[in-house]
């Protein structure tokens, strides 16, 4: 007896995407505010991630920085807003514009850097922004963030009481960006991110221009880690340097990209639906009896899920998929 | 042409003549300089003295990536298959910038795999080949780009004498065809088989050059490999 073989190709990925939205679309119905504010945090943080997962996962560059787009955007979007008025619909795309013209530059800065060099070289970066939008609080609001102090619900400035209405926000927003890695991942630059990746000496003797597709990729990636930073501002109603820039930011991103899959389309947002629930479960039943143990707990398991599932759980989860489906 | 690493002179004043639709070996002892060259016109490294023409073209100075456009690939002394991507990827990686359709490229793709017989595991990710399997994946890899000269850093070491065998019989076919071979190798077998002209170097200097047969009895090629 023979089976067929489910091959998993670009068509069968848009088919999955389109039932993921349509799942998600319903989703809402049956929850309770609380689901649906995390789930708006999960959208969000997959955004971010796939942002980081372009960077890494494709062109080969490990950035500690990626919240440096994310906290710029969100800024941006927030001082186009509150003090002008400009809707966020137009903001979040000027604030991940901006997010992209520093991406290129830190890129075009560090373009001779590789590998464990560029960490270093990104590290810093965000803790240089803590410490310059806390200096210089008269503009930024400093330590103490800046609220949205609007009083009454307004679609055009994108403020919703209802977490609902930012719920179906960052669906969409992340829905498009999902397309955009999809079409990324087969298109000239794609293979060219991919080939320098793997082994840029090699993709450079084949005629891959190394820094071009570096800038091009790492332009994609901050511009849509910007995209999120914008969202995240009107949902939250708040920022503040840490929150913009923070450390916590930058590892979630990270681990949601490497628990679900490097490298892969939809591993960033796998990854991100276990590590946010995970750390939002450990916070319910182990926090308030045992303070800090949530977070060892939560440690350990993240740990785990890398030893049993070391390429991600998106690889595991497809390669169980064809095991059953396919011949 | 001339390259020095912080003193140490690893090419030294070498010329080397190459006619076009020829096969040419260049063997040498180890640290003779070889892949040196190779990465000197090839764009990874500039040479401190000396100059590089292809077709007539200079071409010391340009990138690897630019020099590639001009119709040189290389093939690398460890293989270095772009590992996460399958055979298939890692030849659509190779064309991409050289061809305006995809699909020509996947056609291209598709009969260079089934000349090497790789054909059958387009599908398996690149980092899964046998050793001699991404010998021969980096071979069709570079051919994707139909360069004009093509230079292929020690292609039979550590491979099966079958898998030898393929890529003696691609290089053979493909140097009718008008391909320009320079193929740097320690199997001196191959090497007879295979080249038309072979170069010898020792020490960063051109010290014979000839056919396989005058080659063998040189007396300063004994003299630089067994040291008499």
């Amino acid at each position: 007896m023979t089976k067929t073989k489910w091959a998993i190709t670009s068509r069968s990925k848009l088919i999955t995407i389109i039932l993921l939205v349509l799942l998600s679309s319903v989703f809402p119905l049956f929850s309770s505010k609380y689901i649906i504010h995390i789930l708006v945090i999960c959208w969000l943080l997959a955004i971010s991630s796939i942002g980081w997962n372009i960077c890494y996962g494709y062109t080969g560059l490990l950035s500690f920085g990626h919240t440096v787009f994310f906290g710029i955007s969100a800024y941006i979007t927030l001082w186009l807003l509150v003090p002008f008025q400009i809707t966020p619909w137009i903001g979040i795309f000027i604030g991940a514009s901006i997010a992209c013209v520093l991406g290129l530059l830190i890129t075009f800065v560090t373009i001779r850097t590789r590998g464990i060099y560029f960490a270093l070289a990104t590290f810093a970066l965000p803790q240089i922004l803590i410490i310059i939008f806390n200096t210089f609080w008269q503009v930024t609001g400093g330590a103490y963030g800046v609220i949205i102090p609007f009083a009454e619900e307004n679609a055009y400035l994108m403020y919703f009481y209802d977490p609902v209405f930012y719920y179906y926000i960052a669906l969409a927003f992340l829905i498009s960006v999902l397309v955009l890695q999809l079409r990324l991942s087969e298109s000239k630059l794609g293979y060219c991110l991919r080939a320098i990746g793997s082994d840029e000496d090699a993709a450079n003797s084949l005629g891959i221009d190394p820094f071009r597709t570096r800038l091009f990729g790492m332009g994609i990636s901050s511009f849509v880690t910007g995209l999120s930073g914008g969202i995240f501002v009107n949902f939250l109603k708040f920022i503040d340097p840490v929150q913009a820039f923070g450390w916590p930011l930058n590892i979630q991103m990270i681990l949601g990209t490497v628990v679900g899959g490097v490298g892969t389309i939809f591993g960033p947002v796998i990854g991100v639906l276990v590590v946010v629930p995970l750390t939002e479960i450990m916070k319910l039943l182990i926090e308030q009896h045992f303070r800090g143990l949530n977070l060892v707990i939560n440690g350990v398991i993240l740990m785990l899920f890398i030893v049993l599932m070391p390429r991600g759980v998106y690889p595991w989860l497809k390669k169980l998929f064809e095991k059953y489906l396919g011949g | 042409m001339t390259k020095k690493f912080f003193g140490v002179v690893a090419v030294n004043k070498c010329t080397l003549n190459v006619k076009e639709k020829t096969i040419r070996g260049l063997i040498g002892p180890n640290g003779a300089g070889k892949t040196t060259l190779l990465n000197v016109i090839n764009g990874f490294y500039i040479p401190d003295e000396g100059e590089i023409y292809f077709k007539n073209e200079r071409i010391d100075g340009l990138k690897p990536h630019e020099i590639a456009k001009k119709g040189i690939g290389r093939t690398f002394q460890v293989s270095r298959p772009f590992r996460q991507m399958t055979v298939m990827d890692n030849m659509i990686a190779a064309g991409i910038t050289h061809f305006e359709k995809i699909e020509e490229l996947k056609s291209k793709a598709v009969d260079l795999l089934k000349l090497f017989d790789l054909y059958r595991l387009r599908d398996e990710f690149a980092g899964n080949l046998s050793g001699g399997q991404k010998k021969l994946l980096e071979m069709a890899r570079v051919l994707t780009f139909d360069p004009d000269l093509i230079m292929l850093d020690e292609p039979f070491h550590g491979i099966h004498p079958a898998f030898k065998a393929k890529i003696i019989k691609a290089v053979r076919e493909l140097s009718e065809e008008g391909k320009t071979f320079v193929i740097i190798s320690h199997d001196i077998p191959s090497i007879s088989e295979t080249c038309d002209k072979v170069s010898v170097l020792c020490a960063g200097e051109v010290i014979a050059e000839g056919t396989p047969e005058d080659i063998r009895v040189d007396q300063k090629v004994c003299e630089a490999y067994l040291g008499v």
